[in-house]
């Protein structure tokens, strides 16, 4: 493993200039950090400005009388508020970091998912198409061209479903039906002896493999079965 | 004998298993054909371990057939099928050697015995140094795989063909997916410098996630979608499998779309 490259520090000119700019904001989680607590700072004094205006105002009028006591609230004030911040900062971190596991989970798992219902949507369609009459290569042998190469694209799509890992057992099953099938259709030659064609098409009836393909791919887009 | 010579002759060809039946106008099958037949029928038939044993036959009286290698790549998928994983894994690993210049064949057999690999790790103890040689392989389809089947057990020697198969079309998807699973942001080999930045909004949250893509990787958009918000972007004549051509061509900061439903509002940038 190679370490991870140093993120440079950056100068706090830039620091207010990405302020603005969240998307351009570097991984690095120090200087993300950094610039929390300065949008955190930024967001505080915008909101409390008004307050502080007020105050500054009663100061004046009564600065001889309550300087002192001034003096200390803003001395409490001072030490309490980078806590304050601190804590909320975390808090905030916390909840972004929950939200984005979250939206990472569920775009994993819907994705996956969208795999898997393509994948038996495309299967169904081609078992449909095989059992279409097709156009003839010669005069005793059919053109299945455009079959094949589905079957080989489904095959390789096969392979990567089964790295993955199915979403339920009855699809894995099906799946491995489905291979063995399309692994036949793809060794073919793509002007296939109509005899062989209505073999592989008696093999897909006999496990059913259309409507299986078809409920599979309903069932897993979340549609009744 | 003279009879495979004859049937080879007329079209029979060892690529295609297909063609594993008698050759047309021979005038009757040998018992080796007859073998393989019933051995087919039987497959067909799910009857597994009675095909596997006609294969075994086969392979056992014929030794000097054209077709052994056939046999001995669809025992070893009966095999599979059969669920014996570390037989299959075996029959496919000697199929692999006594036959390495089936062409067709050979590419299936090495992502089979992957699979059967994946399926007993943990398991086997062939398994995972297999899938660990399987790495190595000079075909990218082949190491991927195997990198698949490793991410599954989060083991980061996967990661370098794992990047590499963000680079191939047909296993982007499943590449990116697992660099996920395992807490890394799936960014391909050579990252582009561009960007694509999606910022989500959950309902009934107050904060807005920011989530970047690599440009190249710009189809993993998709999963970020609910169904309604996926036709919301085609319906905005935005092809989802191909937006990396369509965000190539925008400036930087430019909003590419941006899609909401009830349970989120969606925006998506160039950068």
């Amino acid at each position: 493993m190679k370490p991870e490259p140093e993120t440079p520090s950056l100068s706090e000119q830039e620091l207010f200039e990405l302020l603005e700019k969240p998307e351009l904001w570097p991984e690095d989680p120090q200087i993300q950090a950094q610039l929390a607590d300065l949008l955190e700072l930024h967001l505080a004094l915008a909101s409390h400005g008004s307050e502080l205006q007020g105050s500054v105002r009663n100061v004046r009028r009564s600065w001889g009388f309550q300087s002192s006591w001034l003096m200390a609230a803003a001395a409490l004030l001072l030490a309490l508020l980078p806590a304050l911040y601190a804590v909320r900062h975390t808090h905030y971190l916390q909840v972004q970091a929950q939200d984005r596991a979250h939206i990472e989970a569920v775009a994993q798992r819907r994705g996956q998912e969208r795999l898997w219902v393509a994948f038996f949507q495309q299967s169904s369609d081609l078992l449909k198409q095989f059992e279409q009459q097709p156009q003839v290569c010669t005069k005793e042998r059919e053109n299945r061209n455009p079959e094949r190469e589905l079957a080989v694209a489904l095959l390789q799509a096969s392979h990567q479903l089964a790295a993955q890992g199915a979403p339920n057992p009855e699809a894995e099953v099906t799946r491995t039906n489905l291979h063995a099938w399309l692994t036949e259709l793809s060794l073919e030659e793509g002007c296939m002896e109509p005899e062989r064609a209505a073999e592989l098409r008696q093999w897909a009836a006999t496990h059913n493999l259309e409507d299986e393909s078809k409920r599979l791919g309903r069932l897993l887009k979340g549609e009744a079965e | 004998m003279l009879t495979l010579l004859l049937a080879a002759a007329l079209g029979g060809n060892a690529d295609f298993p297909g063609l594993d039946r008698p050759a047309k106008g021979s005038a009757a099958e040998s018992s080796a054909d007859a073998l393989l037949r019933e051995a087919k029928t039987l497959r067909y038939a799910q009857r597994w371990f009675e095909a596997a044993q006609k294969y075994r036959n086969f392979i056992a009286q014929n030794p000097n057939s054209g077709r052994l290698a056939d046999a001995r790549f669809w025992l070893a998928a009966t095999l599979e099928q059969n669920q014996q994983w570390d037989d299959a894994t075996q029959a496919y690993s000697e199929f692999l050697r006594l036959h390495p210049d089936q062409r067709l064949l050979l590419r299936e057999a090495k992502l089979n015995r992957i699979h059967c690999w994946g399926m007993r790790k943990g398991q086997a103890a062939d398994a995972i140094p297999g899938l660990v040689a399987a790495l190595a392989d000079p075909a990218e389809e082949v190491q991927v795989a195997a990198a698949l089947e490793l991410a599954q057990c989060k083991d980061r020697r996967s990661l370098t063909a794992l990047r590499k198969g963000l680079l191939l079309p047909a296993y982007t998807d499943a590449c990116s997916l697992a660099l996920v699973s395992m807490g890394i942001k799936p960014e391909p080999a050579a990252p582009k410098a561009r960007f694509l930045i999606m910022r989500i909004k959950e309902a009934g949250k107050p904060q807005v996630v920011t989530i970047r893509l690599a440009l190249a990787l710009a189809r993993a958009v998709e999963s970020y979608l609910s169904d309604v918000q996926v036709q919301q972007a085609r319906s905005k004549g935005y092809d989802l499998e191909n937006l990396t051509d369509q965000a190539e061509k925008l400036p930087k900061g430019s909003l590419l779309f941006s899609v909401e439903d009830k349970n989120s509002s969606v925006t998506i940038t160039v950068e």
